[in-house]
């Protein structure tokens, strides 16, 4: 072909033009760190660049939730914690109440140890997370969950706060202080015991109610003669069991409940057996302290504070079960709040491998590319000049 | 002798002249556009005598521009669609790191905004939470306003390239019409830097769109467009304008005078940068404008529905978050009625990222979607696509109007709620469960369906008869019963005042719900909703905002890519028939220094002729003169 001096210009610069412009985009990409400057440089990459991020972001922020999830069910935690160990401490007080040894003195100054106990119990439950808000009143946050003196009400509702742990899951953060301490069971039986304060006899009404889930009966057992007692339906008068004698061993076995008489009843003595129902946590104690503070040093006084004492005994047990069971829900909401971050965090990090291979730079390879460029440029650049400087009028 | 002497004198005139047009070619060794010439040489006829013919010497039988026609037209093709794709791929390069921009891209913005509004709920009470929401709306209409911004100037000086591509036609053809009134005027010897002006005046205009032209004897040329319309016609030539025909925006904008008249011929032009442009604009820019314009709709549309569905911290239903964009309404020019067409958006969410075009037949108004042609015709108000489109007096038949709703979204996008306790984090309703019921649930659920029914925050119980098959609703405030023994089977929602609740599981008989006003401080439900839209698929349900976005910016690099490679390739032709064209019609120094030494020789022997002449001449004058 016929080379013309214009055509020989022209190439040479194009492709000096180009050389160029190839290092300046492998300089471009090895001084930004990134090989998608502009979405044409990839396409599908800034693509899935967008996807990468939103997903990262998405997965930083579900656990910055958790965090803050975490520490309120902590704060929880522990306030369910120091009301398990107050259970505790009202189970062995009123263990030592029921020793007869104890005089009325004794048992006021158990009453007053109780009140203390309770107060803490009042504020535990008035308790707030570290941003200042109730812990247990659902989300009225801003309003303080228990008040009153004796009688407590709860202002709460039964709404819970949750927070997002990743996609699809939801995590319940907050409590109804109703759930927690006022729905509990005042005994695992189906009925409690109510001894007549008007009572005169020793008798102490003990209860095992094994087959009678279901019963919401009220009954009342009343003792006709010292010896001889009748079961009435109390709530519509109607008779269960006729007058009959109290048998040696005090076992009375009716409607799948079985009672029995320790002690000596006197004519006139009677007994509600209400069913059990729920009782707060806070009149669990009221009715042990009530209980210990009108302690008399008599034997119908001894009997009296007896059968409270069975009846503490068996709401703290049924609050301990219900605490216990507030605090394992807490547990296992915490352990899947750590499975869940795990997981995120492991997601993140595969996302972010992936994310690198589609933006990053492989600095190895890109200086690689870098030399090859210059290296082509400087052989075209000296070539160039050659061919440039080749003309027959050099010669002449 | 005498004889010698002329052959010499002829030689001697003829490789001056050689000498003179090598001298012409080297010195236009780098004119563009220019074609070498050769010299023809001719040997002058001989004379007779009685010993046979001796030649009488050398003339210049003809001065050659070297081209060739095939190459030539070559290069008028691969130039103009080297100037359109070139035209179409600096465009896109442009628009392509505009997207690329970090300061303009929308999804770092969506990512924080809705990472505040999570960290909103997890503190649903705290101001300082909120305002970071605030905030950081704030910070996405920034960038889609920043986005609008630059498409607007985008689509501005794609209208000042158009306007400066049919300045280059307008000058071109006027040159072109004065060089063949010189051409025709020339007589018999053809000018040839004429010819080569007039061939680079062709490449110019070629550039800038598609050409067929005619050349005639005297070399100058007629040059016609599209279907047969002149643009110079002998000595004359006829303007182009910029117009834009509303009725059909996604053509050229230009119009053609001849004469009195003037027409669009925007439908007929072709090729070269005038379409590169046209072509940016309709399949690049337009369609991101209206992409991002989309985005922005349903991501305020969906919003602001969940945001108007909750209660804020102040107790109040909640109000907008995003304001709701203009619609951009434009009337044919060649209107006739004394309509007014309004257009507003009945349902942001359902926006499609199209315009529309309105007509009327006499009876009935017509809204077309101009992407997929999908239509609604019905009597005044039409709704389509979530706009509704109201005209108000007559329009006439013929009359049409252009409907874009996506136009002016990504523009107009900008937050409406300045204070931060206006979030509406809390559900506005909620299902108590009473305390009583037989079976607990757990999971019944409300969920709001219009928040502006009058008895929306009514206090109202759903209770169960026995057999729990059916049900009651009863208005708590005034004791009214509103349904009675309805049915009801596992699944089945229950509605009344604007919202529907669903149960989880059977109740028992007996059993009651209380649906009541929510609005707790620590309520974050609503919240969840809110933050949930970041994941939810808003866009055919199959997109995610996020999803939607990313599509758009990787359609933009596609197309910039794509335009690129177009671009280069067509260098690449263009490149090979300029080589081919120079390598026909450029200048070779070599080659001229071969031709310069040759004719130089030449020269000398032929002074050495008339030298021989003159010494053979002296010689009989001396031996005559003793």
């Amino acid at each position: 072909m016929r080379v013309s001096n214009s055509m020989l210009a022209r190439i040479s610069n194009a492709a000096l033009m180009k050389r160029q412009e190839d290092i300046i985009s492998v300089q471009s990409q090895i001084a930004s760190g990134t090989k998608i400057q502009k979405p044409s440089d990839d396409p599908i990459g800034s693509a899935q660049k967008i996807d990468h991020e939103t997903a990262i972001s998405q997965l930083d922020q579900y656990n910055r939730n958790i965090t803050v999830g975490q520490s309120r069910l902590e704060s929880a935690e522990v306030s369910i914690g120091s009301i398990t160990d107050a259970l505790q401490r009202a189970r062995e007080l009123a263990l030592t109440a029921a020793n007869a040894t104890n005089s009325s003195n004794e048992h006021r100054a158990m009453a007053s140890e109780l009140t203390q106990i309770r107060g803490d119990l009042f504020a535990i439950a008035n308790g707030r997370d570290s941003s200042g808000n109730f812990l247990f009143s659902g989300t009225e946050i801003k309003t303080q969950p228990f008040t009153g003196n004796t009688n407590i009400t709860y202002n709460g509702n039964s709404e819970s706060r949750t927070v997002q742990a990743r996609n699809n899951l939801l995590i319940e953060t907050s409590f109804s202080g109703a759930d927690v301490f006022l729905n509990i069971p005042r005994s695992t039986s189906s009925h409690s015991v109510n001894g007549n304060t008007a009572n005169t006899g020793t008798a102490v009404l003990l209860l095992d109610g094994q087959d009678s889930t279901g019963n919401t009966t009220t009954y009342s057992l009343e003792f006709t003669a010292a010896d001889t007692y009748q079961i009435l339906n109390a709530d519509d008068g109607s008779v269960v069991v006729p007058p009959t004698p109290t048998p040696a061993s005090g076992e009375i076995n009716f409607n799948g409940l079985l009672v029995t008489v320790d002690g000596q009843a006197e004519a006139g003595d009677s007994f509600a057996l209400p069913p059990s129902g729920n009782q707060d946590v806070f009149s669990t104690f009221q009715n042990f302290i009530d209980a210990l503070n009108s302690s008399v040093d008599s034997p119908s006084g001894k009997a009296k504070l007896r059968q409270a004492v069975n009846e503490t005994l068996t709401a703290v047990d049924s609050a301990l079960d219900s605490f216990n069971t507030q605090r394992s829900l807490i547990g296992t909401r915490l352990q899947t709040m750590d499975t869940v971050k795990n997981e995120n965090d492991f997601t993140t990090y595969q996302l972010q491998e992936s994310l690198s291979d589609v933006k990053d730079t492989n600095l190895t390879e890109a200086i690689t590319r870098l030399q090859q460029h210059t290296l082509a440029l400087q052989v075209l650049q000296q070539t160039t000049v050659r061919t440039q400087s080749l003309s027959l009028f050099n010669m002449t | 002798m005498a004889n010698s002497l002329n052959t010499g004198a002829t030689a001697l005139i003829a490789f001056q002249r050689a000498i003179a047009a090598t001298a012409n070619n080297i010195s236009n060794a780098n004119t563009e556009g220019y074609s070498r010439q050769r010299i023809d040489f001719e040997a002058v006829s001989s004379t007779r005598n009685t010993i046979g013919s001796i030649g009488q010497g050398v003339r210049i039988d003809n001065i050659d521009r070297i081209t060739d026609q095939f190459a030539q037209e070559r290069l008028l093709n691969t130039t103009n669609e080297a100037a359109r794709t070139e035209a179409l791929a600096t465009s896109s390069a442009r628009l392509d790191s505009i997207v690329g921009t970090d300061s303009l891209d929308l999804s770092p913005a969506l990512n924080s905004f809705f990472a505040a509004i999570h960290d909103a709920n997890t503190s649903p009470d705290s101001i300082p939470a909120r305002a970071v929401v605030i905030a950081n709306a704030e910070q996405l209409e920034s960038r889609f306003n920043g986005l609008a911004e630059n498409f607007r100037q985008e689509d501005q000086r794609t209208t000042n390239l158009i306007q400066r591509s049919v300045d280059t036609i307008n000058t071109t053809t006027q040159q072109l019409a004065k060089l063949n009134y010189q051409l025709n005027t020339s007589g018999e010897t053809r000018p040839l830097h004429l010819l080569d002006q007039r061939d680079m005046l062709l490449q110019k205009l070629s550039e800038e769109l598609s050409i067929d032209y005619n050349e005639n004897n005297s070399g100058s040329i007629d040059v016609f467009i599209g279907n047969g319309a002149s643009l110079v016609m002998g000595d004359r030539s006829y303007d182009m304008s910029v117009d834009i025909d509303p009725m059909a925006p996604h053509q050229l904008p230009v119009r053609l005078t001849i004469g009195s008249e003037s027409h669009w011929i925007g439908s007929q032009l072709s090729g070269g940068r005038l379409s590169g442009l046209n072509d940016y604009r309709q399949q690049i820019l337009n369609p991101a404008i209206n992409d991002i314009g989309r985005i922005a709709n349903v991501l305020s549309g969906t919003l602001n529905a969940q945001q108007t569905a909750g209660i804020d911290l102040f107790g109040n239903q909640g109000a907008s978050l995003f304001s709701t964009p203009a619609i951009a309404v434009t009337a044919d020019k060649d209107n006739t009625g004394n309509a007014t067409v309004q257009a507003s958006f009945s349902d942001l969410t359902l926006t499609e990222a199209s315009s529309y075009q309105l007509s009327y037949d006499g009876v009935d108004y017509t809204v077309t979607r101009t992407s997929d042609g999908t239509s609604v015709s019905g009597t005044s108000p039409l709704t389509i696509d979530g706009m509704t489109i109201e005209v108000t007096n007559t329009m006439d038949i013929g009359d049409r109007y252009i409907v874009a709703p996506t136009q002016l979204a990504a523009r107009d996008f900008s937050v409406t709620l300045s204070d931060p306790g206006a979030l509406a984090l809390s559900s506005s309703l909620r299902v108590v469960e009473d305390a009583a019921n037989t079976t607990i649930s757990g999971n019944a659920s409300v969920a709001p369906t219009d928040p502006s029914n009058t008895e929306f925050a009514t206090p109202v119980e759903i209770s169960f008869n026995d057999p729990p098959n059916t049900y009651n609703v009863t208005d708590l405030n005034t004791g009214a019963n509103l349904q009675s023994g309805v049915a009801w089977t596992d699944g089945d929602v229950i509605s009344q005042n604007g919202w529907t609740v669903s149960l989880n599981g059977t109740p028992g008989a007996g059993d009651s719900y209380r649906i009541e006003p929510a609005g707790a401080q620590g309520d974050n439900s609503n919240g969840l909703t809110l933050a949930a839209m970041q994941d939810a698929k808003l866009f055919s349900g199959v997109q995610s905002i996020a999803e939607k976005y990313a599509e758009t910016v990787a359609t933009i690099g596609t197309r910039t890519l794509q335009a690129s490679g177009n671009h280069d390739a067509a260098v690449g032709l263009n490149n090979s028939a300029l080589e081919q064209r120079d390598s026909v019609s450029g200048v070779n120094l070599d080659e001229e220094a071969i031709a310069l030494t040759q004719y130089q020789q030449a020269y000398q022997a032929s002074a050495q002729i008339i030298t021989v002449a003159e010494e053979t001449f002296q010689t009989l004058m001396n031996a005559l003169g003793r």
